[in-house]
C-alpha cells in the first residue's frame, strides 16, 4: 500500500487560503465561485520519493484560529506543518511569530515546518515582499515558498518538499519510526496493493 | 228780412277784410308748420313715397273723425280763414236752411245756428266736415231757387250721396267770394304740397351729399387705418409665426431630450432591476448552498461517529470472554471518552437540520435552531480535555498491546473507514466544533438584513462562539495545570518552602544569570511568584523563591529611570512612554502565557526608544536587590514586560479584594 504515512497540519490566520491549498493539492481544483470554506476535513494523496510510495495525510484547521488551545491538539502527532500567510495582508505575516511559537512548543522538536506565502497571483495587491518572507524563513530555519492555490503555482512543490525533508530525517535516524506520536507511520509490507486512493468529498475552498 | 239783410252785409264785409288779411299769415304759419312736420316725417320714414301717401290719406280720414270728436264747439276753432252764414239744402227734406260755415286751414266746418235769439252764433258740434283737399267744386245752374248755387263733393268717397252738399248765397258778391276761395284754398294746399315735396327732395339731396361727404371721409380714415392696421397685422402675424415656430421647435427639442433622458432612465432602471434580481437570486442560491453544506458535513460527521462505534467501540466491548478482551473498560473510555454521547447529541442535531432543509424556502430560518438546540454541545468539553490523554494512551497501547495493534490493523482495512487510521477519526470532534461558527458566519453573509433569519443567525453565532470558547478555555486550564504539575515534579527543594495551588499559572520560563561572572541559571515566572533554579546534573535545584507581592523592578539602562513597585501604588499607565510602547506592543500580541523549553523567541516588535542592554534589577526590599542578566535585549524586554504585567494584575486583584472586604464590613 505505502511505505510511509506522513501527517501534516496546515496552520495560519483565517482567510489565508489553508483549505484552498489542501483542495488544490488533493483534488487539483479551485472553486472561487461558491467561496465555501467548509467540507475539507482531511486530505490524502500518494506521492513518490526515491521510488518509495508515501501517503500524505493533511489536516485542515480552518475555523479554529481563534481557539488556540483546541488547535494545539493538532500539533501532537504531526510530522510536518505548513505555516501559511497571505502576501496581500501584512497582519497575517506579523502573526507568524505566534503560530511558530505554538508549533515549536507543542509539536515534537523534529517537526518540519515550511513557510508558505499564498495568493502569489495577486501581485498588484502585494503587501509582503518575497525578500521579507525569505528572510523570516532563513532566520527561523524554515523552508520557504510562495504559492497560489488559484493557479496551482508551487502547491505541489510545497507538499513534496516537506515530505522530502521528512524522508531525509528518517534516513538520518532522527525519528523513532515505531512511535506514531511523531506523525510517521510505517506501512504494512504484507498488505494488499490497492490502486485506488480514497479522496474525501470536498465542497469548496476559501475566498 | 231787409234789416236782417243789412246787418248781414256789414258782417260779411268785415269778415271778408279780416279773412284776406289773415290768409297770408295763416298760409305762412301753416307752411312752416307743415314743413317742419314733413321734414321730421321724411327723416324718420322710408324712401317709399307711394306707401307714404296712402298712409297719409288713411291718417287724414281718421283725423277728421278725431277732429270732429275733439271740436265739439265753435270756440275751439281759433284761426278761421273765412266764416259766414250760408244756405244749405237738406239731403232728405230738400229744404234750404241757414248754416254757419267756417274754414280753418283746409277743413270746412258747418254748424247749426241758435234759433231763439238773433245773435247768429253757431252752437253744438259741427254738423258736417269736408276735407277741402279731397273735394271738388262745381257750379250748379239748374237750381230753381237762384242761379247762385255750387256743389261740394268728395272725390274719393265711396258713397257720393253722403259726402256732397249744395250751398247757396244771398248775394252774388258773397257767392263769388266763397266760390273762388274754396278752389284757391285747394290750389294753395296743392302748391304747398308741391313745395314741401321739393323742399323734402332738396333736403334729401343735401343730406345725401353730407352723408356722402362724411362717408368719404370715413372711408379715407378707414382706408388709412386699414393700411396701418394691415401693416401692423402683418408684423403681428410674422411675430406670431416666429413665436409659433420657436415654440414648436422648443417643444420638439424638449420632447426629444425628454425621450432620450427617459430612455436612459429606463435603461438604468432595467439594469438596476436586473442587477437587483440577479443579486437577490445569487444571494439566495449561496444561502441555500451553505445550508446544504451544513447538512452534508453534519451528515458525514455523524456517519463517522457511528462508524467508530460500529468498528471499534462495540467490538472492543462485546468480546465474550475475559481472555479474548483486548482492552479494559477504563482503557476504552480513556481512548474514546464520551464518544457515544457525542454521537447522540449530533444525531439529534442532524435530524433538526435535515428537517429544516427538507422544508427549505426563501423564508426558511436556521439560526433559531442553533439558538435553542445547541446547549448539549457543552458536553464536548470532557472529550476535548481528554484528547491529549487519549492520544498518549493510544500510543502506549499500540506499542505495548499486540492484540490491540492487530485489531486496529484489521479495522483499518475495513472499506467503510476509507483507509483512515483511528487517530484521524479521533481528531474529528476537535475539528467539528469550531466549524459551526464558520458555517453560520458564511450563512450570515448570504442573508439579507431584512430577512428574519439574519437576527437568528447573529444570536446563533454568539451562542456557538460562547460554547466553543468555553471548551477552549477548559482546555487551556487543563494544559496549564498539567504544565505546573510537571514543573512541580521536576523541582528539588531542600530548605526552601515552595507551594503551588490550583490557581497557579506558568507565564514564562527561560535562562538567566544573576551576575555577569556566574553560570546560567533558569527562572520560572508564575502568576504569584518568581522561582530561580540551578540546573546541575539534570536536576533542578531551587535556589530562591521571590513572592511578587513585595517585588519591584527597575531598568537602569533606560534613558530615564523607570521604577515599578506595588508598594508605592504606582499605576503602570503613569510611567514613561517607553514602557507604554513596550507594554502596548506586548499586550497586543496574543497568548502571553505560552512558553516552552528551548523556545526561540524571535520578536518582530519594535524596541522602545532608549531601552538598551540585557539586564534589569529586582528590588526585593529596601536593602536587597538582584540584577538579572539575559542573553539578548529582546529576551530582557520580554521578561520585563511579563513581570510588569503580572505585577499590575496582582495590584488590580489586591484592590478588588480590599474593596470586597470593605463592602462586607459595611454590610
Amino acid at each position: 500500500m505505502y511505505s510511509f504515512l506522513f501527517k501534516y497540519i496546515i496552520i495560519g490566520d483565517t482567510g489565508v487560503g489553508k483549505s484552498c491549498l489542501l483542495l488544490q493539492f488533493t483534488d487539483k481544483r479551485f472553486q472561487p465561485v461558491h467561496d465555501l470554506t467548509i467540507g475539507v476535513e482531511f486530505g490524502a494523496r500518494m506521492i513518490t520519493i526515491d521510488n518509495k510510495a508515501i501517503k500524505l495525510q493533511i489536516w485542515d484547521t480552518a475555523g479554529q484560529e481563534s481557539f488556540r488551545s483546541i488547535t494545539r491538539s493538532y500539533y501532537r502527532g504531526s510530522a510536518g506543518a505548513l505555516l501559511v500567510y497571505d502576501i496581500t495582508r501584512r497582519d497575517t505575516f506579523n502573526h507568524l511569530t505566534c503560530w511558530l511559537k505554538d508549533a515549536r512548543s507543542y509539536a515534537n522538536s523534529n517537526m518540519t515546518i515550511i513557510l508558505i506565502g499564498n495568493k502569489s497571483d495577486m501581485e498588484s495587491k502585494r503587501a509582503v515582499s518575497y525578500e521579507e518572507g525569505r528572510q523570516f524563513a532563513d532566520e527561523n530555519g524554515l523552508i520557504f515558498l510562495e504559492t497560489s492555490a488559484k493557479t496551482a503555482s508551487n502547491v505541489e512543490e510545497a507538499f513534496v518538499n516537506t515530505a522530502s525533508k521528512i524522508y531525509e530525517k528518517i534516513q538520518k535516524g532522527d525519528f523513532d519510526i515505531n512511535n506514531e506520536s511523531f506523525g510517521i507511520k510505517l506501512g504494512a509490507p504484507t498488505s494488499k496493493q490497492d490502486g485506488t486512493d480514497q479522496k474525501p468529498a470536498g465542497g469548496g475552498c476559501c475566498k | 228780412m231787409i234789416f236782417l239783410f243789412k246787418t248781414s252785409n256789414k258782417y260779411f264785409y268785415l269778415l271778408g277784410v279780416g279773412g284776406s288779411c289773415f290768409l297770408g299769415f295763416v298760409f305762412l304759419y301753416f307752411l312752416k308748420k307743415s314743413y317742419n312736420n314733413k321734414n321730421n316725417k321724411f327723416i324718420e320714414s322710408d324712401n317709399n313715397n307711394k306707401n307714404n301717401f296712402e298712409k297719409e290719406e288713411k291718417e287724414m280720414s281718421q283725423q277728421l273723425i278725431e277732429i270732429r270728436k275733439k271740436i265739439n264747439d265753435y270756440s275751439k276753432l281759433k284761426y278761421p280763414t273765412k266764416q259766414g252764414i250760408l244756405f244749405k239744402k237738406s239731403r232728405y227734406l230738400k229744404e234750404w236752411r241757414n248754416r254757419f260755415f267756417v274754414i280753418e286751414e283746409d277743413i270746412l266746418y258747418y254748424f247749426d245756428i241758435e234759433k231763439g235769439n238773433n245773435s247768429n252764433k253757431p252752437i253744438g258740434t259741427p254738423l258736417g266736415i269736408f276735407n277741402l283737399l279731397n273735394c271738388s267744386f262745381t257750379l250748379i245752374t239748374n237750381e230753381k231757387r237762384s242761379p247762385l248755387v255750387f256743389k261740394i263733393q268728395e272725390e274719393n268717397g265711396t258713397n257720393k250721396d253722403y259726402k256732397n252738399c249744395l250751398i247757396s248765397c244771398e248775394s252774388a258778391e258773397e257767392f263769388n267770394q266763397w266760390f273762388q276761395l274754396l278752389p284757391q284754398i285747394k290750389q294753395t294746399m296743392d302748391r304747398k304740397k308741391d313745395l314741401v315735396i321739393k323742399l323734402q327732395a332738396l333736403s334729401r339731396k343735401k343730406l345725401q351729399q353730407k352723408k356722402y361727404q362724411q362717408l368719404k371721409e370715413s372711408a379715407l380714415t378707414i382706408q388709412r387705418f386699414y393700411h396701418l392696421y394691415e401693416g401692423e397685422r402683418k408684423l403681428a402675424r410674422f411675430i406670431f409665426n416666429v413665436i409659433k415656430v420657436q415654440s414648436y421647435a422648443r417643444c420638439f427639442i424638449d420632447r426629444m431630450r425628454y425621450k432620450k433622458i427617459k430612455e436612459e432612465i429606463m435603461v438604468i432602471q432595467s439594469h438596476f432591476q436586473v442587477i437587483k434580481a440577479k443579486n437577490r437570486l445569487e444571494k439566495e442560491f449561496m444561502r441555500r448552498r451553505i445550508a446544504q453544506e451544513l447538512l452534508s458535513t453534519e451528515k458525514s460527521y455523524v456517519y463517522n461517529l457511528k462508524l467508530i462505534i460500529d468498528i471499534f467501540i462495540r467490538p472492543l466491548i462485546n468480546f465474550n470472554s475475559i481472555e479474548q478482551r483486548v482492552l479494559s473498560v477504563s482503557e476504552i473510555s480513556g481512548v474514546f471518552g464520551n464518544w457515544e454521547r457525542l454521537y447522540k447529541i449530533n444525531s439529534d442535531l442532524l435530524v433538526l437540520i435535515q428537517c429544516k432543509l427538507d422544508n427549505w424556502s426563501i423564508d426558511q430560518t436556521i439560526g433559531d435552531l442553533f439558538i435553542e438546540n445547541t446547549d448539549s454541545l457543552f458536553e464536548y468539553t470532557p472529550y476535548v480535555t481528554n484528547y491529549d490523554h487519549s492520544r498518549k494512551l493510544l500510543a502506549k497501547l499500540t506499542s505495548g498491546n499486540t492484540n490491540f495493534r492487530n485489531f486496529l490493523d484489521a479495522a483499518q482495512r475495513d472499506k467503510r473507514s476509507k483507509y483512515l487510521d483511528i487517530s484521524s477519526f479521533l481528531i474529528q470532534p476537535i475539528q467539528r466544533l469550531p466549524r459551526y461558527e464558520l458555517l453560520l458566519r458564511d450563512l450570515l453573509k448570504s442573508t439579507s438584513t431584512l430577512h428574519k433569519d439574519h437576527k437568528y443567525l447573529s444570536k446563533g453565532i454568539v451562542k456557538i462562539k460562547e460554547i466553543t470558547m468555553y471548551v477552549n478555555d477548559q482546555q487551556k486550564e487543563r494544559e496549564n495545570l498539567s504544565q505546573v504539575i510537571q514543573i512541580q515534579k521536576e523541582l528539588i527543594m531542600d530548605n526552601i518552602k515552595l507551594s503551588f495551588s490550583s490557581a497557579t499559572r506558568l507565564i514564562r520560563e527561560g535562562e538567566i544569570k544573576v551576575s555577569k561572572k556566574k553560570t546560567w541559571n533558569y527562572m520560572y515566572l508564575f502568576n504569584s511568584q518568581l522561582v530561580i533554579i540551578q540546573k546541575k546534573d539534570d536536576k533542578k535545584l531551587v535556589k530562591e523563591v521571590i513572592q511578587l507581592e513585595q517585588l519591584g523592578i527597575r531598568d537602569d539602562n533606560s534613558s530615564s529611570s523607570n521604577t515599578i513597585t506595588n508598594d508605592s501604588g504606582t499605576d503602570l499607565l503613569n510611567n514613561s512612554s517607553n514602557n507604554l510602547l513596550l507594554l502596548s506592543s506586548t499586550i497586543s500580541s496574543p497568548d502571553l502565557s505560552s512558553s516552552g523549553t528551548n523556545a526561540i523567541n524571535t520578536s518582530s516588535q519594535a524596541l522602545p526608544i532608549g531601552t538598551i542592554g540585557n539586564k534589569f534589577k529586582l528590588i526585593i526590599s529596601s536593602k536587597t536587590e538582584i540584577s538579572l542578566y539575559f542573553d539578548t535585549p529582546e529576551e530582557k524586554n520580554n521578561w520585563f514586560a511579563d513581570i510588569a504585567i503580572t505585577l499590575n494584575r496582582l495590584e488590580t486583584q489586591k484592590k478588588n479584594f480590599e474593596k470586597s472586604i470593605n463592602l462586607q464590613t459595611i454590610n
